[in-house]
């Protein structure tokens, strides 16, 4: 069973971009320290090398618009920021993501758009669990029994709203 | 008592401004810096320093206008100005907006400037601030021979709003 989950987290004007950033880094690690095999230092090392480019995706927009996304599966995490008028209405859920206790491996999809892509790929190629660019869709297996993917409530009401600043 | 509430709004938007308006000047810096193909290795090393003083001299109202200097600041390849005007109001419309989709446009139009141009940020306030940790005194980059073109708005909230100015040496 996959679990696809989306949080939105609220920047600017509630949080300038450094702190949602850290919000975001924050996320990813606890989401990550259930999984018993994934070395919590390796996933602070990596999310540190993200700081900048983070930092110049919350503040330009980008991450209003598409998200990063933590695969550790089965757990499938898309963050987006939100942004201005936005970023002041309804509720957030910051902090861990259930769901990842019995993964083993993690990857994390940063967003490239024109004209950041040069500073996003510079900043993915210093560690292993870190690309560039979506996030492949989460597989859904063949067999009923393993078709279920649970969508949050976050998911759902991103569909039904605009994220746009 | 309703007095009280009416100053706890104040304050709260003016500082929602300053967040805001920093946001909106540091991913402008970012674009362009991202556009012209420079390292962005002055933005990160001194991001934290740049947000924090936006942010005390916006909420403070002191921030008369902050550049992007490109060059010798004797002899600049090109300036970008965001000037800052503040509404002391306090009850003004509670709306925050970016034009960060239409400054993307814009910056098809930049002139390049040499692979490893130097790049700093001054700002200029009017009268009295406070002190941010980091930042130094300097003096601003020479205008003479450049152009200056108006690119508009680049965002507002309830108690200011920033524009930009780009200075090129192109006629």
């Amino acid at each position: 069973m996959s679990s696809v989950r989306v949080r939105t987290i609220k920047g600017s004007p509630e949080r300038s971009a450094s702190a949602t950033w850290d919000e975001i880094a924050r996320m990813v690690q606890e989401t990550l320290v259930p999984a018993a095999s994934i070395d919590d230092d390796d996933v602070s090392v990596a999310l540190g090398h993200l700081a900048g480019v983070g930092r110049t995706l919350i503040a330009t927009g980008v991450l209003a618009d598409e998200p990063v996304v933590l695969t550790a599966p089965p757990l499938h995490v898309e963050i987006y920021v939100s942004l201005g008028n936005d970023a002041l209405k309804g509720e957030e859920r910051l902090g861990k993501v259930p769901g990842a206790g019995t993964a083993s491996e993690w990857k994390l999809y940063v967003p490239d758009p024109v004209p950041y892509s040069a500073q996003v790929a510079s900043a993915v190629a210093q560690h292993d669990a870190l690309y560039a660019g979506a996030a492949p869709t989460p597989v859904v297996g063949a067999a009923a029994t393993q078709t279920a993917v649970s969508v949050d409530a976050d998911a759902l009401r991103r569909i039904s709203g605009s994220h746009h600043s | 008592m309703s007095t009280v509430t009416q100053m706890r709004t104040a304050v709260s938007t003016r500082t929602k401004t300053a967040v805001h308006l920093t946001d909106i000047i540091t991913g402008a810096f970012s674009a362009i810096i991202a556009t012209l193909g420079l390292s962005r290795n002055y933005l990160d090393k001194y991001w934290d320093v740049i947000e924090r003083g936006l942010m005390t001299w916006i909420d403070e109202g002191s921030l008369k206008d902050v550049c992007l200097e490109f060059g010798d600041p004797d002899n600049p390849e090109a300036i970008f100005e965001i000037p800052v005007e503040y509404r002391f109001t306090g009850v003004g419309n509670v709306d925050f907006v970016a034009s960060r989709a239409r400054l993307l446009r814009l910056m098809a139009k930049i002139e390049k400037v040499p692979a490893e141009t130097s790049y700093r940020v001054v700002v200029t306030h009017h009268g009295s601030y406070t002190t941010v940790s980091g930042w130094s005194s300097t003096n601003s980059a020479n205008r003479s021979g450049l152009s200056s073109y108006n690119l508009g708005s680049l965002g507002a909230g309830p108690d200011a709003r920033a524009s930009m100015n780009y200075l090129t040496r192109r006629s």
